[in-house]
């Protein structure tokens, strides 16, 4: 896979090469490691994609992280996960392996972050890929607002190879007791390994909610275009998000996450209609031993209308599992 | 009770009587308490029951224990209607909270604060923290001079929800106090801690970490706009 890719490419995997021996040099200097997590979970899902095809997925993961606190100002986290399964639809593994390092440095009126990170994926939508990536953020906090810039470039190793650049000026600001907002706006570009290219505009608005109880929400929305090289209008789309997250009851956490999208430009026929896809999980903390178990129970529906097809598809799944955090 | 349950009931008293605990007038004596079970006419099923129930709050005076809340428990559970056996280990337990708790108050900010006018509420605060199982040893982290007791009451309640959403370390618990506590973030926003807690604790942040990174982002002087985002930041899974 490394030898067909392009110069930019190699550049941003050696980056992040360098970027993760900077990271554990930094450790070896440093050490102060406060704290480290390491979770393995196992869960057997159930679901109808679709295709109307009916599929069960046993699957397993580890999630390790560690952070340093190198001082009060300056932190390094590190991440691994992997996640391997079978899937009966696809009749083979599906996996989702990542890592990523990242540092923080914050001061009285500025933060900056740096994150690097890479990742493999294979699922029955998406054959195998590899996708690397550095993302930064860099603020300017004030007392109750601050002006950020993100800058961000990722490049993907799949059917179609492609590398993106974007740059996400925003604004954030809190607003009364327990809320707050962010505007911003996301311009990128995206070359792909056939010569084609896509420019994409997402402003986006984000609203926030921490009362003083055990509730959150956070609400979302945006409008996004994308355009190829010869300034066609590949795509054109409104969505809006809400996720809650509640703590009902002992050793129960609740969440939802919602997302409505709707596409009403698009460059095939398919591409246009009305997407509305929903996630529930519900983690149930075991008493014993000493907290470390959580059982998990979950389910999704997705429903799709287009355009110019009456006939709108939808998948489910209901998903079953545990975690233990060692 | 089961203990979970002992933690529901525990914590929605704690919201429930902590607006109550805002104005305590003069202290209650034994013989008034003695007085109001002749006269108070919820008292009457209880009257056999008098004997013991003073025992308790004798034992508290004798303790030099502010019987105030303990009176308190007692209405609370007459007015009730708490059979007899229950009401006696309830202001039982109540007493060996309150003994707990003002050993805590005095440890932290000196014998003096008996005479503090937060002192009853610091009491309530305290008694109804250990009662939804907040461990005295975070109460004696919040319990320190340089936080005050006028703190300390508007720390506490958030803290004991946020314990009970996850368990909160001793130790990066007292560096997240006291950064809070050194902040200029306003004690009525205090409450939002809990929600972003919760969010960390679903987003699969370990409690440490949370703690630690929230105080680093107090202490650099950042507020409740920049703990949201790098908590965000730090979510992977």
């Amino acid at each position: 896979m490394m030898r067909g890719m392009g110069p930019g490419q190699k550049k941003i995997l050696c980056m992040g090469f360098l970027w993760s021996i900077g990271f554990w040099i930094s450790g070896l200097l440093f050490p102060t490691i406060l704290w480290s997590d390491t979770r393995v979970g196992m869960e057997g899902i159930l679901g109808k994609r679709e295709d109307g095809d009916r599929v069960y997925v046993p699957q397993g993961w580890v999630d390790v992280s560690v952070s340093y606190y190198v001082s009060e100002s300056f932190s390094l986290f590190g991440d691994f996960s992997a996640k391997v399964g079978w899937d009966t639809g696809m009749d083979s593994f599906p996996y989702d392996v990542s890592g990523s390092l990242s540092g923080s440095l914050r001061g009285d009126s500025f933060f900056i972050g740096l994150e690097g990170g890479l990742r493999g994926t294979r699922s029955y939508d998406s054959p195998r890929q590899l996708e690397a990536y550095l993302s930064s953020n860099l603020s300017y906090v004030m007392e109750e607002s601050s002006l950020f810039l993100k800058p961000f470039v990722q490049t993907v190793l799949g059917p179609t190879d492609s590398i993106t650049f974007a740059l996400e000026p925003g604004i954030e600001r809190l607003l009364g007791e327990g809320w707050m907002v962010a505007l911003s706006f996301r311009p990128s570009i995206t070359y792909y390994s056939d010569e084609s290219s896509e420019v994409s505009l997402e402003p986006r608005l984000t609203l926030d909610w921490f009362p003083s109880v055990p509730f959150t929400a956070n609400l979302r929305g945006g409008w996004s275009q994308r355009w190829s090289d010869n300034s066609d209008v590949l795509q054109e789309s409104v969505f809006g998000a809400l996720e809650l997250i509640w703590y009902p009851a002992l050793n129960t956490i609740l969440r939802l996450d919602t997302i409505v999208e709707q596409v009403y430009r698009g460059m095939y026929t398919l591409n246009k209609g009305l997407t509305i896809s929903s996630n529930m999980e519900i983690r149930l903390g075991l008493p014993f031993p000493k907290n470390s178990w959580d059982l998990i129970f979950g389910g999704g529906y997705q429903w799709k209308i287009y355009s110019e097809d009456p006939q709108a598809s939808d998948e489910w799944f209901v998903r079953v599992g545990f975690e233990v955090k060692l | 009770m089961k203990q979970g349950s002992k933690g529901i009931v525990g914590f929605v008293l704690f919201f429930i009587l902590i607006p109550k605990t805002q104005v305590f007038s003069q202290k209650v004596t034994l013989g008034e308490i003695q007085a109001w079970f002749q006269t108070e006419p919820i008292a009457a099923p209880y009257r056999e029951a008098v004997p013991s129930i003073m025992h308790v709050f004798e034992s508290a005076s004798s303790e030099g224990l502010p019987l105030d809340l303990l009176f308190d428990k007692l209405k609370e559970g007459m007015a009730k209607q708490v059979p007899f056996s229950r009401l006696l280990s309830v202001l039982e337990g109540e007493a060996v909270r309150l003994a707990k708790v003002r050993g805590i108050l005095q440890d932290g900010f000196g014998k003096e604060v008996e005479k503090d006018p937060l002192f009853l509420q610091g009491m309530k605060v305290g008694s109804l923290a250990l009662l939804s199982g907040f461990p005295e040893e975070g109460l004696k982290v919040v319990c320190k001079p340089q936080i005050g007791i006028q703190k300390m009451v508007t720390l506490v309640p958030p803290l004991v929800e946020m314990h009970r959403i996850d368990s909160l370390p001793t130790q990066p618990l007292a560096y997240f106090v006291q950064t809070l506590s050194d902040s200029s973030i306003p004690s009525a926003q205090y409450g939002s801690f809990i929600s972003l807690y919760l969010k960390a604790t679903a987003n699969r942040i370990p409690p440490p970490d949370t703690l630690r990174l929230m105080g680093d982002i107090l202490k650099a002087g950042g507020g409740i706009l920049q703990i949201e985002r790098e908590l965000a930041r730090r979510t992977k899974r």
